[in-house]
């Protein structure tokens, strides 16, 4: 009881914080709705003694009443509708501003990799339609129990017994609970399957896929996999269907014969001479009147089991973040040290992701000294991006710990020690937004600052990227909006190249592979700012510049080399250093060599 | 106005092709919803008329007998009423999720079955995708079947309510019917207006849709970390939200007056109906029991004239449906060009031959080839050098005809490529591009999804597995060749950026082994190890021998391993020949080269 009264309170807070005067209203209207029909049924018990006794005035008084009422609830219904929808939209801007904050405040990326976290977003991603406007059960439960005690005001007052017919309603309502609660579980078990089907269309219809989808011909696979998807699902579901139809129609086949039962009783008694003729009319036309509420009832009563359950997966989704962040609270906070002095050091640390067994990185040590470039090799999948992530604490190591400065990394604050560091992906992401944007959001406070931007596309060896866009810095990019320009992926990558260079002074810069789809050109001009830049960075805050590579033309440059293997630091030194240990480095460098010889 | 009926009709038409069974009983079951209250309240009628002369005679009495068979009668049709209502709305479960389906593989064969993408990349065509799957106004048009089926079975009780009060006044059924008509069709033109409104405004929801899910997807959740952009997004989310919705709420508005005055049309209408029967009633004119049924039919006469929430869920259904159509219509018009019927088989023998080939974007106002001239020599290899964005990847895109030229021409043995039919061609061509599909699926799925008819061939799968350097890595997962790629299913697993270029390298090499004769490689090395990529190299003149392969690299260690390589500059071939010819002419090649290699040259003068 105490859980459902919480989440009555946190239905009515949801509306009421997404739009309070027409929380009021639908509040309002609802519960209106209902009166002005049970009312009606006393316009009519006027028309049938009016005419019965030839009471000219008091039965054409009936028929205004009824025939007012109409309007006004028809006048009614409108004002209900409009106030619905729009508190409906307000309320899923709420409902998806909250999932929104839960999810990117959540610290690390294990969420986006967990299945109960993507099956809960999915399912609320599909409620959000249906599930706005949490308020509507409570209204809709108060309104159809206003109407069902006016009803059974009138009922009771023909015969004491009639004040049993809600007891009738019982079988209904008890199904309609057990239906309900089969759907949350059909919902649940199928959530997986929808994500694979929602994939699916998405692959179809977008233009990243569009290309192979075509030059392989993978269409009718594609459709094929969809539909097969579907039936596993539908299967399942339309058995689902097939009982709770049933299921029902037995639940109100008992509530019927619960009313007639009344039916014959009031008959009976209006044989009998106790009761009149217009009692029996006043009870047949609240029939159909009855039987309304008593399905609004059972609907409301689902209903409202179905926004528990959803405001369950939102409160579930906020609880998570608010762990992930506990988890990573610093028992003994630090601040994040203004200039490095000694350096990052990777004491026996070892990660093993989340959900598998292999070890990724294995007591792994070593020093990033502190105002160095320092290149990172190793082959695919040797856990070099690994090493990033964690500095990034996207996630924590398994074992050993990460020292900055001698202090634990544990002790700073995520957000103040992130806010230190700025980084470019090998898989970044393409921003559609204005050009300006879309570098600009390396760093906030300047998002907006056109030559902050410019001087970050310098710095990343992109001047003149957007000289050619028809609205240069506030070109919208992508192909996806309206006015939008489609950039190369090389030029997305200067893009996200010049967004790592926004933020001022990092403490440590962390690029993964960040010349991947760059010409060369590009690239050589990249690395003699990259040298240059992160010289001057290292006098001023003793900043760290992580650089993960392939290429080797680069990688030598660097002050300290690292090669990662299985897991571990293989080898380190300068290129000289590790040239003439004739070790893997040395190995690995001759290969590529032997390509530009 | 055309579409008043046919989208009904279509809806229909997809329901029967989904299940004719269950479309038929979801019809008799509407049915029989709209005509049970009615025969409710003629049996209710009849009830209270058999009770007045039965009073103080007791049901065994031969009026009383009377009264006991209208009770009966009475109340096997509300048991009826009762039981119907919940098949009914199991019925329209299951024809909307199998509607649903149907429309969206519909949508999907829509989109994805033109040969070109030119489509994909028109936001007025995503916009229309949108509207489509229901995703603007969140009512698809399988939803819509259980809406037809209450509606209709609302106006079947005002139907019923007009005939009745037919026995009446004969003309009272057209005055109130024509009221009703006037209120139903201004209510939902304004309706449809409405969603007009917000249609005119899907580029801004989808805007809005996307930060939504920039912040709630893994794809840029490192970027959102590091430079801490939740709040940010969630701001400009709100904001794009409701600078989209604030035009759609002001429309609405404008929708209280008429509601208003059509609600005093029919009040004047009803009540005058409604005392006309009364009087009639006190007059003797008619018994109580016709009193009771006339009164109840002119109120039922209104459900003809309402237009509630069922009705307009059910108007947005339909209007996702009309999208649809005019989707299935319109995309290939778009893509008339990319027609063609020659067959393909065998092609290119010769030569693949640009001639003046002139291309821009849609909606861009500049070219991004003005008269390109370029051979490829079939059976050869060919590389492509550039600054980015100098059109590389657009040449091969024309290659694989994802777009057609807009001037010159495209040859293949001296055919026009726009002659040839483009499915037949583009399964002669292999690619993997820079973007590569990680698809959902299994390892092996992803590496036979390059020749899908040949996907049971383990062995040659394994075999591109093997020549793409991804062997080792796949038969390391947890479950081999079975196990997905992706984490956020059962069981799933990831690679990293260079495992996964493996996965789809081998999967363009999966298709050349089962016959593909044009292998396109855009970037295929850009995040191999060194060891992954010299394997490659090594291997590279043995996998392409007898194809026509177009690598388009910025590495020159893969580069110069081509026959033939050729320099692209602002849309033009600018220098053309074998890696030692290029270096020896000192042109633009000969210096991105030594800017790359020069490293490793000052190696050997040092040591």
């Amino acid at each position: 009881m105490a859980d459902l009264l919480r989440n009555i309170r946190e239905m009515c807070a949801v509306s009421w914080q997404a739009d309070r005067a027409r929380s009021i209203a639908s509040l309002v209207t609802t519960a209106l709705v209902p009166v002005t029909r049970s009312m009606q049924a006393i316009g009519f018990g006027l028309v049938a003694d009016g005419v019965l006794t030839g009471d000219d005035r008091r039965a054409a008084t009936g028929a205004v009443v009824v025939a007012g009422l109409t309007a006004a609830n028809r006048v009614l219904d409108w004002g209900s509708v409009t106030v619905r929808m729009r508190l409906r939209e307000h309320t899923i801007l709420l409902l998806d501003q909250l999932v929104m904050s839960y999810v990117v405040a959540t610290p690390g990326l294990e969420h986006h990799e967990r299945k109960e976290h993507q099956d809960r977003l999915g399912l609320i991603g599909w409620e959000r339609w249906a599930l706005n406007n949490p308020f509507m059960p409570i209204a809709w439960t108060l309104g159809s129990l206003v109407q069902m005690v006016t009803t059974l005001a009138v009922l009771g007052s023909l015969h004491p017994l009639l004040l049993l017919l809600p007891l009738a309603g019982a079988p209904p309502l008890l199904i309609g609970l057990r239906v309900e609660a089969m759907w949350e579980r059909v919902r649940q078990e199928h959530a997986e399957a929808k994500r694979s089907l929602a994939l699916l269309f998405e692959l179809a219809t977008t233009a990243p896929a569009g290309k192979e989808i075509r030059v392989f011909d993978l269409a009718e696979e594609l459709e094929r996999r969809h539909r097969q998807t579907f039936e596993t699902v539908d299967r399942r579901e339309r058995a689902a269907d097939l009982r709770a139809g049933l299921m029902a129609a037995a639940g109100w086949g008992c509530f019927a014969i619960g009313y007639m039962a009344a039916v014959a009783l009031v008959v009976d008694r209006a044989v009998a001479g106790a009761l009149s003729v217009g009692a029996v009319v006043v009870t047949l036309s609240l029939g159909a009147q009855v039987n309304r509420q008593v399905t609004e009832l059972v609907d409301n009563a689902r209903w409202f089991t179905r926004v528990t359950e959803a405001i369950g997966r939102y409160r579930w989704l906020a609880d998570y973040s608010v762990r992930a962040h506990a988890a990573l609270a610093p028992v003994d906070p630090a601040p994040v040290p203004e200039r490095l002095v000694s350096g990052v050091t990777f004491d026996g640390v070892s990660f093993t992701y989340p959900g598998t067994d292999a070890p990724v990185l294995d007591d792994v040590h070593l020093h990033l000294p502190a105002g160095a470039t320092v290149a990172i090799v190793g082959e695919n999948g040797a856990g070099k991006t690994t090493l990033a992530k964690l500095l990034l604490r996207f996630y924590e190591p398994t074992e050993g710990a990460i020292l900055v400065d001698g202090v634990d990394i544990r002790h700073f604050e995520v957000d103040a020690w992130r806010q230190r560091m700025s980084a470019g992906f090998q898989d970044f992401a393409q921003l559609q937004f204005l050009a300006r944007e879309s570098v600009g959001v390396g760093s906030l406070p300047s998002v907006d600052d056109a030559e902050a931007v410019a001087a970050a596309l310098d710095r990343g060896a992109a001047g003149n990227l957007f000289a050619h866009l028809p609205a240069g810095l506030a070109t919208q990019l992508g192909r996806e909006f309206d006015g939008g320009v489609d950039l190369s992926t090389g030029q997305w990558q200067k893009v996200a190249v010049a967004r790592a260079m926004m933020r001022a002074e990092p403490l440590l810069l962390l690029l993964d592979e960040p010349t991947a789809s760059l010409d060369a050109a590009t690239e050589h001009a990249l690395f003699e700012r990259f040298a240059a830049q992160a010289r001057r960075a290292a006098d001023r805050s003793g900043a760290i510049t992580f650089l993960v590579s392939h290429r080797f033309s680069t990688v030598r440059m660097a002050d300290l080399i690292l090669v990662i293997e299985d897991g571990r630091v293989a080898e380190r030194g300068t290129h000289d250093d590790l040239m003439a240990a004739d070790g893997r480095y040395a190995e690995l460098y001759r290969l590529q060599a032997r390509s530009y010889r | 106005m055309r579409w008043e009926r046919s989208p009904r009709r279509d809806l229909v038409r997809e329901s029967a092709a989904v299940s004719p069974l269950l479309t038929l009983a979801a019809g008799a079951l509407v049915v029989a919803s709209g005509l049970l209250p009615a025969a409710f309240s003629l049996a209710s009628g009849a009830l209270a008329g058999t009770v007045a002369p039965a009073v103080g005679r007791g049901m065994g009495s031969a009026t009383g007998q009377r009264v006991v068979v209208a009770l009966a009668v009475a109340a096997v049709v509300y048991v009826l009423i009762q039981v119907v209502g919940p098949l009914r709305a199991s019925v329209c479960d299951i024809l909307m999720r199998r509607v649903d389906e149907s429309l969206a593989i519909q949508l999907m064969r829509a989109v994805s079955g033109p040969r070109g993408i030119a489509h994909l990349e028109n936001p007025a065509v995503l916009d229309r995708v949108a509207q489509a799957q229901g995703a603007v106004t969140g009512a698809t048009a399988g939803a819509g079947i259980t809406y037809l089926g209450s509606t209709w079975s609302l106006r079947l009780q005002g139907v019923t309510g007009l005939v009745i009060l037919s026995r009446f006044r004969w003309w009272l059924p057209l005055v109130l019917g024509a009221g009703q008509g006037v209120s139903f069709t201004w209510r939902r033109r304004h309706w449809r207006d409405m969603t007009n409104v917000v249609f005119d405004r899907t580029d801004g929801l989808r805007q809005a849709d996307y930060l939504r899910r920039l912040a709630v997807r893994p794809d840029a959740a490192k970027e959102s970390q590091v430079f801490a952009l939740g709040d940010w997004l969630v701001d400009r989310y709100r904001t794009s939200f409701l600078d989209t919705m604030r035009p759609v709420w002001r429309e609405r508005r404008s929708g209280g007056p008429v509601a208003l005055t059509v609600a005093l049309l029919l009040l004047a209408l009803e009540g005058g109906a409604l005392l006309m029967v009364v009087r009639a009633g006190t007059d003797a004119t008619i018994g109580l029991a016709a009193a009771v049924v006339y009164a109840q039919a002119v109120l039922a006469t209104a459900a003809l004239g309402a237009f509630d929430m069922d009705h307009l869920r059910l108007e947005d259904g339909l209007r996702s449906l009309e999208v649809l159509r005019e989707l299935e219509r319109a995309v290939p018009e778009a893509v008339v060009g990319l027609a063609g019927r020659l067959p393909a088989t065998g092609l290119p023998e010769r030569v693949i031959r640009f001639e003046g080939v002139r291309f821009r974007y849609p909606g861009r106002d500049t070219d991004v080839f003005d008269g390109l001239d370029l051979d490829i020599v079939a059976g050869q290899s060919l590389a492509i050098v550039g600054t980015n964005g100098a059109g590389k990847t657009t040449l091969v895109k024309l290659l694989a005809r994802l777009y057609d030229v807009g001037g010159g021409r495209i040859t293949v043995d001296g055919t026009d490529l726009r002659d040839i039919d483009p499915v037949a061609w583009q399964q002669r061509v292999a690619a993997i591009f820079q973007d590569f599909v990680q698809y959902p699926v299994s390892a092996h799925d992803n590496v036979a999804f390059g020749a899908l008819s040949h996907a049971g061939d383990r062995g040659a799968v394994e075999t591109a597995a093997r020549r793409a350097g991804a062997l080792d890595l796949v038969t390391a997962l947890p479950n081999g060749w079975d196990t997905v790629l992706n984490r956020q299913f059962t069981d799933g697993a990831d690679l990293s950026g260079g495992e996964w270029q493996r996965v789809a390298l081998a999967r363009a090499l999966f298709a050349v082994s089962a016959g593909a004769g044009v292998l396109v490689l855009d970037e295929p090395t850009a995040s191999l190890d060194v060891r992954a990529e010299t394997g490659l190299y090594d291997r590279f003149l043995d996998v392409t021998r007898g194809v026509t392969t177009i690598v388009v690299s910025h590495r020159f260690s893969t580069v110069r391993r081509a026959q033939r390589i050729v320099v692209l500059d602002r849309g033009r071939v600018v220098e053309d020949g074998s890696h030692d010819e290029l270096v020896r002419a000192g042109g633009r090649y000969a210096s991105m080269y030594a800017l790359q290699a020069s490293r490793f040259w000052e190696d050997d003068g040092g040591g």
